[in-house]
Parts: C-alpha cells; structure tokens; sequence
C-alpha cells in the first residue's frame, strides 16, 4: 500500500502546489488574499461549501456514531444539515446586503457595525476562537490517529500531526483562500467517490440492501429506531443538535464567509440547493458503513473498526485514496477555519486593502499552533467533540441574526446575554454548572432562551422606532 | 396567490417538517415499521422529509429571489 500511497499522494500534493502556484500570481490585494477574489460560481461554490462543512468527522466519525448509535444518526446530520441549507436561502440575502459592496471583513467586524460595539465583535470572536480550535484539533488528531493505525511503529501521532499542520500552513499562506477554494474541490469529490466505493464493499459483502437491514434487526434491533441502543439520540439531543447545526453557516466565519463572497444571489441560491443534495448523498453512505459495522464489528473498539473497514478489507490502492481522502479533508477543513479567523482578526484590527499582511500570516500560524497543541490532549470521540463545538458557536447565532435582520439600533441587550450564556456553557462543559436547566439539556436551553431573547429584542426594537 | 404568501407557505412548510421530524409520532421510541425499500421507519422517512426540505430549499430560493428582485436589482 506505501507505494500507492506515494504515488497518490505526491500526485495530490503536486496538484495542490500547482493551484497554489497558479493563484499566488493573481494575489494583488489583501481582499485576494483573505477573499479569493470574491467571485465564485455556483459549482466551485457547492465544492468549497460542501467540503469546509464536511470533514475528517463525516468519513470517520458518523460511520462510527452510526454504528454506536444506530440509524437515528440521519436525523442527527443530514435532516439538520437540510434544514441548514433552507436558512441559507434568508440569512445569505440579508448578509450579503449587511456586507454591502466594501470587501468583507469577518462576522466580528460586522456584528461592531451592525451593534455599534466593539465588544460585539470581540465576543463573538472569544466564542469562535474557543471553539474552532478544538475543531480543528479533531481533524489533525483524527487523520493523524488514522495514519498510525494504517502504519503502526512508523511515525507517532504527534509526528503525523505536525506533518499535517506544516503542509496546511505552508499551502494556505502561500495560495490564500482562493488555493484553498481549489483545493476543496478536489477534496469533495474525493471524499464522495472514496465513501461510495467503501459503501459499495460495505454492500457487497453483507449481501445486498435489504439483507444489510435484517441482519442488523437480528444482532441489535434498537440500532434500527431512536433513541439508539444506548439512548443517546433522544428528542432534545437530536433537536439540540439540529439547532447548533442550523446555526453553522451564522456562525462560523468559515462558511459564512463562503455566503459573502458568491459570484451573486443566484449563484448563492443554486448553491444552496446543490449542497442540501450533496449532504444527502455524502451521509447515507456513512450509515451502510455504520450499520456493516454494527454487524462485523459490534463489539470492536473505534479504531479498530475504521482501521478494518476503510483499510484492510479494501483494495490497497483504494485504502491509498482513502488515506488521502482524509488528509484532504482534514485540511480542507482546517485551513478554512484558519483562514477565515485570520480574516476576522484583519477585521478586529481594522486593517486595509494594503496593509501589509504580516500579522494576519502571523496570527494564523498561532490559531494553527495552538490547534496542534490541542490535537495532542484532545479525545477521540469526534463526533461528540465536534457537537460541542457547534453548540458553543451556536449560542452566538441570535446575536448574529438580530445584528444582520434588525436595520434599527440593537442596544447591549443581546450581547450581554450571549455572553452569559456563553459562560455558563463553558461551566457547564467543565461540569462546574448543572448539565440540565428546568428539563431541558443546558444547551437546548440557553439556545431557546437567546432565541426568544433576540425575537424579543426585534420585536421591542420595531415597536419603539415605529 | 402573491409572491410573498407563497414564501410564507414555503417557510411554514419548512418548520411543518421539522415539527413533524421531531415529534413523539415519528420519534417514537423503538418504531421500526412500517419498512419502506428494506429500510427501517426511521431511515427512509428520515431521507424523505430530508429530501422534502430540500426541494423546498429550491422553490424557496427561486420564489425569494423574485420576490426580492428589486433589492437584488441594487
């Protein structure tokens, strides 16, 4: 398999020094930079989106999660993410026109001119910053574990790790947003092409669809309904969830980014749609995976099973592309996180069309340390890491909403809210704080409750000004 | 009927399904029946209103961009 995978992967990484190369030259300004241009079409558009949103936790996580916790796993991400693409049509509009037609300079610079308050931006970066980081920690930890079950005794997680986070670095600062844009695209086709072909296999040799199913009933029958065999995706999980994930796009500056710098609303609406059929198509795959692991590997540890199914029952070219799909998704993911807060830092520190770039390269590099740092001591439950990071960013959602919708003066309200909500979820998380506020889930609670805060905030607003 | 009801009927169609999705009917613990293509209840009703949001995200997006033409004119 080394072979194959040498080849492969000088092949890919020649590609993307080749995009990198290519689009250094078109970089004039800043805005090319940080921005690639801003005009992107609807497939390119589809590919970067669908690519920064899916990543190393769709092709190792979710087949593992559904395995564990059964078929309620669709609900989980691919009805919230259909949800998500809907929200996009309505958010997209209104934060393309709040952005207006000066280049974009980051969620936290917007929500300080929308809010008239620097502390708005300054919060919603903390909340980005705090956690992103453990996002992107996943991905290098994720593939990183990955690599070193397929090659044991070679190099250690660490060193695999580093490996990843240089080539992130050295290709992102050299080609900007728009290499990473390029490079996206390649790693969402990848990504589709390698989890159909292992689906298929998956398919293959349990003996067809309908067999796939029966047998799953025969070994655990509650795999096959909510809330899953150990009773996890429960009602207020799934619509916790289904709210953290509908708040992706708000806010994180990665995708919301990737809203403002559409060719135009056309473009951005076609994308949305194609994304929503993409995330159909990328997910079912990971629940036959799933569920031919709950049959071959019911009592296998995680590494065990994905080491198993996405390496040794495949072909060893196809392992090759596998490996290299993950990769490519790992960083796809990562450089876009990185990038987009070095866009918000550029915003924070009100930097212009030609400043120099300096301290936005030098930032990146620490967010990227700092998530190095993190991949050493995070866990590997990476799905579940990867819920806690989209809840905590979720909780800005309704600062964000009510900053982007409300034309009128918003006050300090929210901003005083999110942050105290954004307290009590880091406490919560630290379990220094009830994990369950009246019932409810603690996340679900502070969500619904800066929701209805934010409704009400609008709602006062409008009523003062009329 | 007027670009803007359609819109509305569009979005109230949207939460429908998510009420519909997360509601003791469909969440019912343990339902595995009725079975639909050797799939479990879950899972295809799952894909179908899953399926369902996204031909809306479609309609919605072409009724919203008329809709807000004059602003998207600017």
């Amino acid at each position: 398999m080394l072979t194959y995978l040498l080849v492969i992967g000088a092949v890919y990484i020649g590609v993307l020094m080749f995009f990198s190369w290519r689009t250094k030259k078109q970089i004039k300004t800043s805005t090319d930079f940080m921005l690639g241009g801003a005009k992107i079409g609807v497939a390119i558009g589809l590919m970067t989106f669908a690519a920064t949103l899916f990543s190393t936790f769709t092709l190792l996580g979710m087949p593992d999660f559904s395995r564990v916790n059964g078929v309620g796993a669709w609900i989980f991400l691919a009805f919230s993410d259909a949800l998500m693409v809907f929200l996009i049509l309505w958010f997209g509009f209104y934060l393309r026109k709040r952005a207006g037609k000066s280049p974009y300079q980051g969620m936290s610079a917007l929500l300080q001119k929308c809010y008239q308050n620097r502390m708005a931006g300054y919060l919603y970066f903390t909340a980005v910053f705090l956690f992103l980081i453990p996002y992107i920690a996943i991905q290098i930890r994720g593939v990183a574990i990955f690599l070193v079950s397929a090659f044991p005794d070679f190099i250690p997680v660490w060193g695999w790790s580093i490996g990843v986070v240089l080539i992130m670095l050295i290709y992102s600062e050299l080609g900007g947003l728009k290499a990473i844009i390029y490079a996206d695209s390649l790693q969402g086709t990848l990504l589709l092409i390698v989890v159909w072909i292992v689906a298929f296999n998956c398919l293959n040799e349990v003996g067809g669809w309908d067999t796939l199913f029966e047998r799953v009933a025969t070994i655990n029958k509650d795999l096959l309904s909510t809330p899953g065999p150990i009773g996890l995706l429960s009602p207020q999980f799934l619509i916790a969830s289904a709210l953290a994930i509908l708040m992706i796009p708000v806010t994180q500056p990665q995708l919301s980014t990737r809203l403002v710098i559409m060719k135009n609303y056309n473009a951005l609406k076609r994308m949305a749609t194609a994304v929503g059929f993409f995330v159909m198509l990328v997910i079912l795959p990971t629940i036959i995976i799933g569920m031919y692991g709950a049959i071959y590997y019911a009592d296998a540890s995680t590494a065990e099973f994905l080491g198993g199914v996405l390496l040794d029952e495949q072909h060893e070219m196809i392992a090759a592309f596998i490996i290299i799909g993950l990769f490519a998704a790992a960083m796809s993911t990562s450089d876009s996180q990185l990038f987009a807060m070095g866009n918000e830092i550029k915003g924070l520190l009100q930097l212009k069309e030609d400043d120099n770039l300096r301290p936005i390269r030098l930032v990146i590099l620490l967010f990227a340390l700092s998530a190095l740092v993190f991949s050493l001591v995070s866990s590997d439950e990476l799905v579940l890491l990867a819920r806690l990071s989209f809840s905590g960013t979720a909780l800005m959602g309704p600062m964000i909403l009510l900053g982007v919708f409300s034309q009128r003066p918003k006050g300090v309200t929210m901003i005083v809210l999110s942050m105290l909500a954004l307290f009590i979820f880091i406490l919560s998380n630290l379990g220094w704080f009830p994990k369950q506020i009246l019932s409810f889930k603690t996340d679900l609670f502070l969500m619904l409750a800066l929701g209805l805060a934010a409704l009400l905030n609008f709602l006062v607003i409008n009523r003062k000004f009329e | 009927m007027k670009l803007k009801n359609v819109w509305k009927t569009i979005v109230f169609a949207v939460f429908g399904c998510a009420a519909i999705q997360f509601s003791p009917w469909v969440l019912e613990e343990n339902k595995v029946d009725p079975y639909l293509l050797g799939m479990p209840f879950t899972l295809w009703f799952g894909i179908l209103i899953s399926l369902l949001l996204v031909l809306l995200t479609a309609l919605g997006g072409y009724v919203f961009s008329r809709l807000k033409s004059d602003e998207l004119k600017e």
